[in-house]
């Protein structure tokens, strides 16, 4: 008989698969309604599709289709889409403890699905002593149950949502929200665990979190809408820096 | 369709690379500290991801903001959708919750 939380081998991807229903849960809804955001921001279902199966991270998609919506210059889309991802750069390294020996072709599978919801699940599950082939097989069904789960949403969005729009069309305005909406629940998010990781110095935080948004507002407003991200994107770190240096020069 | 090969092969090489790095730190130089400009760049990341987000925010609620009943409508449903980010932290529900307080505002102003 197996020992509790040891899994045989070839148990790894289906317990990887039901460690990811929680993640299955929340990408559901999330993915149809950038399926619906995207449609509404002028992509067709195969492309709407095609970017959750290609570049399969919520706020990178939806930055892109709100940009794509405004007609921003390819380039800066492309440099956003980037910034919103430079924090899987983290979640490799933190990981990698608990995966222990893992080959190239290995790691180059497994770290297509490592999105938040992926590294933070992983990182609390994975056990450090179970087989490397358990491990592999348990984080690649993991991934494969987000992936999937994203990418059926996205395709119920793009499909099902138009044909909702056509029935109601007062949903039409309402469903343009979805964005703030999501950003509202990943700010939230990032403000949240970022809180719990510098308990003793929430100002730079909430300094990082104002200077942006304050940077953001005033560019948009004077008519440099589309700098107004990658700007703030910099002067956030920076203010967050300065407070953090202020701090540690009055300690 | 090349847009988004770009940001998929981006996004997708700062999921592998930093992991096959440090797959092949741990097995090259066990224990061993990281450098001090790993350390202070690992320290910045995580205020380059709110900061934009913070700003995409802002970007994306100014076009609902151009009249006096869009604000109204915006600002409402902003409320709902910061309590339930804030109560269950799950991305689905936060926007599900977001565009049917929208839509159920809309409907009133």
């Amino acid at each position: 008989m197996r020992r509790a939380g040891h899994p045989r081998k070839r148990d790894g991807a289906a317990g990887g698969l039901r460690a990811s229903v929680p993640i299955v849960v929340g990408y559901l809804p999330a993915a149809v309604a950038f399926g619906v955001a995207a449609r509404g921001a002028g992509l067709s279902t195969v492309e709407t599709v095609a970017m959750s199966l290609i570049v399969f991270s919520g706020a990178s998609q939806f930055a892109l289709a709100g940009l794509v919506a405004v007609g921003t210059s390819w380039l800066v889309i492309v440099a956003i889409g980037l910034v919103l991802g430079v924090r899987h750069i983290l979640y490799g390294p933190s990981l990698a403890p608990l995966l222990g020996r893992m080959g190239a072709g290995r790691a180059a599978t497994a770290a297509f699905g490592l999105t938040d919801e992926v590294f933070a699940v992983a990182s609390t599950k994975l056990q450090r002593q179970w087989e490397p082939g358990t491990k592999f097989g348990w984080i690649l069904g993991l991934g494969a149950g987000a992936y999937i789960s994203w990418g059926v949403g996205t395709w119920i969005g793009a499909v099902a949502g138009t044909a909702v729009i056509g029935a109601l069309p007062s949903l039409a305005p309402a469903l343009s929200f979805a964005l703030p909406a999501l950003f509202v629940a990943l700010l939230v998010s990032l403000v949240r665990s970022a809180g719990e990781a510098y308990q003793d110095v929430p100002g730079p935080v909430f300094g990082a979190v104002l200077a942006a948004v304050i940077v953001a507002a005033a560019l948009y407003l004077v008519g440099f809408g589309s700098w107004s991200v990658p700007v703030a994107g910099v002067i956030g770190p920076v203010v967050a820096f300065l407070i953090g240096m202020g701090r540690l020069n009055a300690d | 369709m090349l847009l988004f090969l770009s940001v998929g092969i981006g996004n997708y090489l700062m999921r592998f690379l930093p992991l096959l790095w440090a797959l092949r730190g741990a097995e090259t130089e066990p224990g061993e500290p990281r450098d001090a400009a790993s350390t202070k760049l690992g320290g910045l990341l995580p205020f380059v991801g709110m900061s934009v987000v913070g700003a995409l925010l802002v970007t994306s609620v100014f076009p609902e903001v151009e009249d006096t009943a869009g604000a109204v409508r915006t600002a409402t449903a902003l409320l709902p959708t910061l309590a339930v980010a804030m109560r269950f932290g799950n991305l689905g529900l936060t926007v599900l919750v977001g565009v049917s307080a929208f839509w159920l505002v809309s409907l009133l102003v």
